[in-house]
């Protein structure tokens, strides 16, 4: 008999979750399968990988940057012939104007894997996209109360909870009527919201949000995942996330102030995450209408609550 | 008055086994079945290894569909493979003159056959697949509007700088997949501007689904089983398939896993893996009944006949999650689940042998798929929609 409730993203969901709790399992079993990746990413079309290798467009640089004088000349006879002879008579020349090209470009490919190495360097000494999963926990998603009080803020209409952890809050936007989903990198923490069967995806928040169309959605949730961005990014974000608001959407952010961080976390996160009343000076800067509401806690005190112009 | 189309094919024929020249038939019959007047240029080869001449030169009426076949130069040549090590490691940068000696020497090359493009007239020609001689040389050479079913996948061949040429001189693409469409449009961006439409391949079941008969002739027993289905390559996939089953199996201590499809590269024998061979028409969709899982691990694929064939017989399907048009399928239809690593290919074939339910309603959802996609109607309605933007 089939299932009444048969829901294949749920499926997805589910299986994808299993996987990464086997992988946190079994460091060799993630090993191996970093490896399998690595391996395909070489030959994977575009797309497969997720966000595209540097290393693919590199490669592609590489390719493209040597110039053929051998032109091709057809099959149609008499004009073969004609272009065969043009080839021929302007070889010579050719040839010495593409060798300099050809030299040129390959110190060019030359010098931009250089640069991408360093900007590697850079961004792993500077910490830009450092993942730190493995030196602190993500922070903790707003507790059921907080999340009440966020789908109050949002109101109804098609809302994104970007880190939306097992979904508390999608599940109480639901409840108010509204038609939410959440996404968050951590396919293991939604996994009891997925049971409880909302939509809840596996991905990366910024990602997720840069992918959205422009006024595609009404409500948006920034929490958890922006804590742990620099101030560069968090910048970029806000303008990202008022793109995407329909007129009249909001953005409901809800984080812990920075300055109430455990000396651990402090030290740890140091110059990423900003305090409720930054995030609403950003967001008033780029013209949208901001308040600031208490929150019943324990880590969520003040919600910033921005309405698109 | 009735259209005119001429497909041109490396090889034609009931019983040439590949997807394009399978997606090829497939069109021309089906046109032809509807009063169009079909024609198809093709070689003597029935083998893509050898394209040794097998079929008689000539014209002949092949189910409603005029066949013109043309004696190939020479056979393959022997240091082709030697001289593809050579090319594709650096596929982008070889010279003309060099990427067209790959052409033809790779076959089958016949200048019989491209002089008889050259002369047809009227109509559409419409070329399968992109990668042999006969549509390489031949578009280039064609006096009417061209289509081009490249069946293209990601693959070293795709960079050879010649097939700038050859897809600029398309008049319009009628693509597998939306995953194939993304691959010529980054390849070659310049055929953004032509007409274009996925149109996938008209599928049917045109055997018995008979899964009891199945099960016996081929002697399968009642044990349930999953299965793969073609050519039983490396380069499918089917070994490192075979590997993670076997690993699936220790781990799991259970699963069966048929293998039916013609033995390219001989698999050691390994623990609940049956390795059938060649299934005749016969049985073949008895056999993709009779399986309690379709698995396609092939890495290259512009389509995949065999996944809507699947659904349509009531069997789910979980395909390798590295080629984009398998994961098409699935994400569109519902009907199939997709593996990238190693995990998520155990939890994913636990779930689908562990609940009957999952699997009904998956392959509910992908024989919906497969009818409203890819049925003759449907197939139809695209091309001809594409023809008419070429008149």
């Amino acid at each position: 008999m089939p299932e009444k409730s048969f829901d294949i993203n749920r499926i997805r969901a589910e299986i994808e979750a299993d996987a990464e709790t086997r992988r946190r399992q079994d460091p060799e079993l993630a090993r191996l399968e970093r490896d399998i990746e690595r391996a395909w990413i070489d030959v994977a079309p575009p797309g497969a990988a997720g966000d595209d290798p540097g290393e693919l467009l590199l490669d592609r640089a590489d390719r493209l940057a040597l110039i053929d004088v051998d032109a091709p000349i057809g099959e149609r006879r008499g004009v073969r012939e004609v272009k065969g002879a043009i080839r021929k008579a302007t070889y010579w020349y050719l040839r010495y104007v593409t060798d300099q090209m050809n030299a040129f470009s390959g110190v060019l490919t030359r010098l931009l894997r250089r640069m991408n190495e360093r900007l590697d360097h850079v961004e792993h000494v500077v910490g830009i996209y450092r993942d730190d999963r493995e030196l602190l926990d993500p922070p903790d998603a707003p507790s059921p109360a907080t999340s009440a009080a966020i789908a109050r803020e949002v109101g109804s209409g098609r809302t994104v909870v970007l880190s939306c952890g097992d979904g508390e809050v999608v599940a109480a936007l639901d409840e108010a009527g509204g038609s939410a989903y959440g996404v968050d990198r951590d396919a293991v923490a939604l996994l009891p919201g997925v049971e409880r069967g909302l939509d809840l995806r596996t991905g990366d928040p910024r990602t997720h949000l840069v992918e959205l169309e422009t006024g595609s959605v009404d409500g948006l949730v920034l929490a958890g995942f922006v804590e742990t961005l620099p101030v560069a990014m968090l910048v970029d974000l806000i303008d990202i996330s008022l793109d995407r608001l329909a007129v009249g959407g909001r953005v409901v952010v809800a984080v812990a102030d920075p300055g109430n961080r455990s000396p651990i976390e402090a030290e740890l996160r140091q110059g990423r995450g900003i305090s409720p009343e930054t995030w609403a000076h950003l967001l008033e800067r780029r013209g949208a209408a901001v308040s600031l509401v208490d929150s019943p806690g324990p880590r969520v005190t003040r919600l910033v609550i921005a309405t698109t112009p | 008055m009735s259209r005119r189309v001429t497909f041109v094919t490396p090889r034609y024929g009931a019983d040439v086994h590949g997807g394009a020249e399978q997606g090829a038939r497939s069109l021309a019959v089906g046109l032809a079945a509807e009063g169009w007047d079909v024609q198809v240029l093709s070689s003597c080869a029935r083998s893509h290894v050898t394209w040794a001449d097998e079929f008689a030169a000539g014209e002949t009426l092949e189910e409603g569909v005029r066949v013109n076949r043309f004696r190939v130069d020479h056979p393959r040549d022997p240091g082709f493979d030697r001289l593809s090590d050579r090319v594709l490691p650096k596929a982008g940068s070889v010279s003309s003159a060099e990427a067209w000696d790959w052409i033809d020497r790779q076959g089958p090359a016949s200048a019989a056959l491209l002089d008889a493009v050259a002369e047809v007239d009227g109509g559409v020609l419409g070329f399968y697949p992109y990668l042999y001689q006969p549509t390489a040389r031949g578009i280039l050479r064609a006096r009417v509007p061209s289509v081009m079913h490249g069946a293209c996948h990601p693959e070293p061949a795709l960079g050879l700088r010649i097939f700038e040429q050859v897809f600029g001189a398309a008049s319009g693409f009628a693509h597998h997949s939306r995953a194939e469409q993304d691959l010529i449009l980054e390849r070659f961006p310049s055929t953004s501007g032509h007409p274009q439409v996925v149109l996938g391949l008209p599928i049917e079941v045109d055997g018995p689904v008979d899964p009891e008969r199945a099960r016996s002739a081929l002697g399968l027993g009642d044990e349930p089983f999953v299965v793969a289905l073609g050519r039983i390559d490396i380069g499918k996939g089917t070994h490192e398939l075979v590997r993670r089953f076997s690993d699936f199996r220790a781990r799991t201590g259970r699963g069966r896993l048929v293998l039916a499809g013609p033995v390219i590269d001989a698999l050691p024998e390994t623990d609940g893996v049956v390795v059938l061979g060649p299934v005749d028409a016969e049985h073949k969709f008895g056999l993709l009944a009779a399986a309690d899982v379709l698995i396609n691990p092939s890495p290259h694929e512009s389509f995949s006949i065999v996944v809507p064939e699947a659904f349509l017989v009531g069997t789910p399907v979980l395909v390798n999650g590295w080629c984009l048009p398998l994961r098409e399928h699935c994400e569109n239809s519902g009907g199939g689940l997709w593996y990238t690593g190693i995990a998520d290919f155990e939890v994913a074939l636990s779930r689908l042998l562990g609940s009957e339910s999952l699997r009904q309603n998956m392959a509910d959802a992908g024989r919906r798929y497969a009818e409203g996609f890819f049925c003759w109607e449907s197939v139809r309605a695209r091309y001809e929609a594409l023809l008419d933007r070429l008149d």
